[in-house]
């Protein structure tokens, strides 16, 4: 980009300052000389060529982006069929328009700087003459009757100032939102935001338990069909079926527990069976296995 | 053999477990003496009890059709015990080939099962119920079996394991044996896993627990 390359001096004295004679280093001009360090002002050439480089690069960046807009709004070519396949050759570099801009810019940045270097040669060859004449008791009345004239107009701008900044604000609190909307209208946000924005990161920074205390679960339980859900759950699992087999499977306690004890009892006894034989008990697990370590006989 | 996932869940509807935690340890595993004795036990008092009701259905029904010339009916000790005989084999064989399950192992919790992990078929629970019936002491052997195979299971390749639930499921393609430490009860060798006692396994299909 243009801009980002134009070195631009802010508060910082130019090196390529023209002090014409007389003129702004006058003791008439008391805020020149009132300040403990006096800053001193750039000089007019230097301004100009600041101004032409800033706008050369405004220049440049639409131009640019104007240039951009109508390529991708072009359709795109259609490929040619080369029957041989062989002499295709690529197209590179930029496009005749690119080149064209970029030509009409440069031209015009070349011009701004001669301009600017023949106004300061000027400025100062003319300078001592222009001095003497801005000296003379003649020019000086009429340099005072243009100050009053001046000071009059500032005056009369001071008064309506207000007035003119309100209706200025008011069409810009009108103009603005049409002109705001009709932008956004254009602009897919959510594209935007989707290409341009970490959602993650944005997400990580927020306190998702937080937000979960803030919220009336209660509330938000209400508005769920709870009925509709228990009726889909309860079709899934079949609960005809369940309880089928829970009446076999549920025993009374009694029940239970003579199923449990006689398990356990047939193990005890399997083991003293085991023993009595001086056999390996069918228990024991092989080397590795973690089953001999939590099983046991009640 | 140890499995990481204890119930296969299958493709279709989500299986919910309602055997009790400390029995799921134990589904599908083969039981031992005690607990198939106090069925069978309980299974020949079920018989004899349906033999002395028809016993006193059928005196009642002499009774009531002589009236005054009743005389007991005495049919004699062989007839008797031929008859408890063939209501024995008639009820074993029917309970094992319906549902897996007489009124005894459905108290203790047992099913009866082909080596598969299937029901067992009308031949072969009337096969079953004839040797158990007629040679009952070969349910010794199961306390000293290695993996609680009576007589009438070593012939007939049979077995009786804890199952809790009502009734059957078709058989999961993969058994489990992950929940025995559990229950507190030691996983037990299996009947289909014959070639090596040591590495203990459920009846396939049948720890669905």
């Amino acid at each position: 980009m243009v801009m980002e390359q134009i070195p631009i001096h802010e508060g910082q004295p130019f090196d390529n300052v023209v002090h014409l004679p007389g003129g702004t280093e006058s003791d008439d001009e008391p805020e020149t000389t009132t300040g403990a360090a006096p800053v001193e002002e750039p000089a007019i050439g230097a301004l100009f060529g600041e101004g032409a480089r800033i706008i050369g690069g405004f220049i440049s960046t639409t131009s640019s982006a104007i240039t951009t807009a109508l390529r991708e709004m072009a359709p795109p070519p259609e490929p040619t069929e080369d029957e041989d396949g062989f002499d295709e050759v690529p197209r590179t570099g930029p496009s005749p328009v690119g080149v064209a801009t970029g030509a009409a810019i440069g031209l015009t940045m070349q011009v701004s700087e001669a301009a600017v270097r023949a106004a300061t040669a000027f400025a100062e060859t003319a300078g001592p003459f222009v001095s003497w004449m801005t000296n003379s008791s003649t020019v000086r009345r009429r340099r005072s009757d243009v100050e009053a004239r001046a000071e009059a107009l500032n005056d009369r701008w001071t008064k309506e100032r207000p007035a003119s900044e309100e209706a200025a604000s008011s069409f810009a609190g009108r103009v603005l939102p049409e002109l705001t909307n009709a932008i956004l209208d254009k602009l897919d946000l959510t594209q935007i935001a989707i290409d341009h924005l970490d959602i993650d990161r944005i997400l990580d920074s927020v306190d998702l338990d937080a937000v979960i205390e803030r919220v009336d679960l209660n509330a938000v339980i209400h508005r769920v069909d709870l009925a509709g859900i228990a009726t889909e759950v309860i079709g899934e699992i079949d609960l005809p079926e369940l309880i089928r087999e829970s009446t076999g499977a549920v025993t009374s306690e009694t029940v239970r527990a003579v199923r449990m004890r006689s398990a356990e009892a047939d193990l005890f006894m399997g083991r003293i069976i085991d023993r009595l034989l001086m056999r390996k008990s069918a228990n024991d697990e092989p080397e590795g296995s973690d089953d001999s370590s939590e099983a046991s006989t009640g | 053999m140890k499995v990481e996932s204890a119930t296969p869940s299958p493709p279709g509807k989500p299986r919910v477990e309602v055997v009790p935690t400390e029995a799921r340890g134990i589904q599908g595993h083969p039981a031992g003496l005690i607990s198939r004795t106090i069925a069978n036990i309980l299974d020949l008092g079920l018989v004899i009890a349906f033999v002395a009701g028809t016993y006193v259905t059928w005196a009642g029904v002499k009774f009531l059709w002589q009236g005054r010339e009743f005389t007991r009916p005495t049919p004699g000790f062989a007839r008797a015990f031929a008859f408890m005989t063939v209501v024995h084999i008639v009820y074993f064989a029917t309970a094992w080939t319906t549902s897996g399950r007489t009124f005894g192992d459905r108290l203790m919790g047992l099913r009866v099962v082909g080596r598969s992990g299937r029901l067992l078929a009308l031949g072969w629970a009337s096969m079953r119920a004839l040797l158990c019936v007629y040679f009952p002491f070969g349910l010794l052997w199961a306390g000293i079996d290695r993996r609680h195979r009576s007589v009438q299971d070593l012939i007939l390749r049979t077995s009786v394991i804890h199952d809790w639930l009502i009734r059957p499921v078709a058989p999961p393609e993969v058994a489990t044996s992950d929940d025995a430490g559990r229950a507190g009860i030691d996983v037990q060798t299996s009947v289909a896993d014959e070639a090596d006692d040591r590495h203990a396994e459920p009846v396939a299909g049948l720890d669905r627990q």
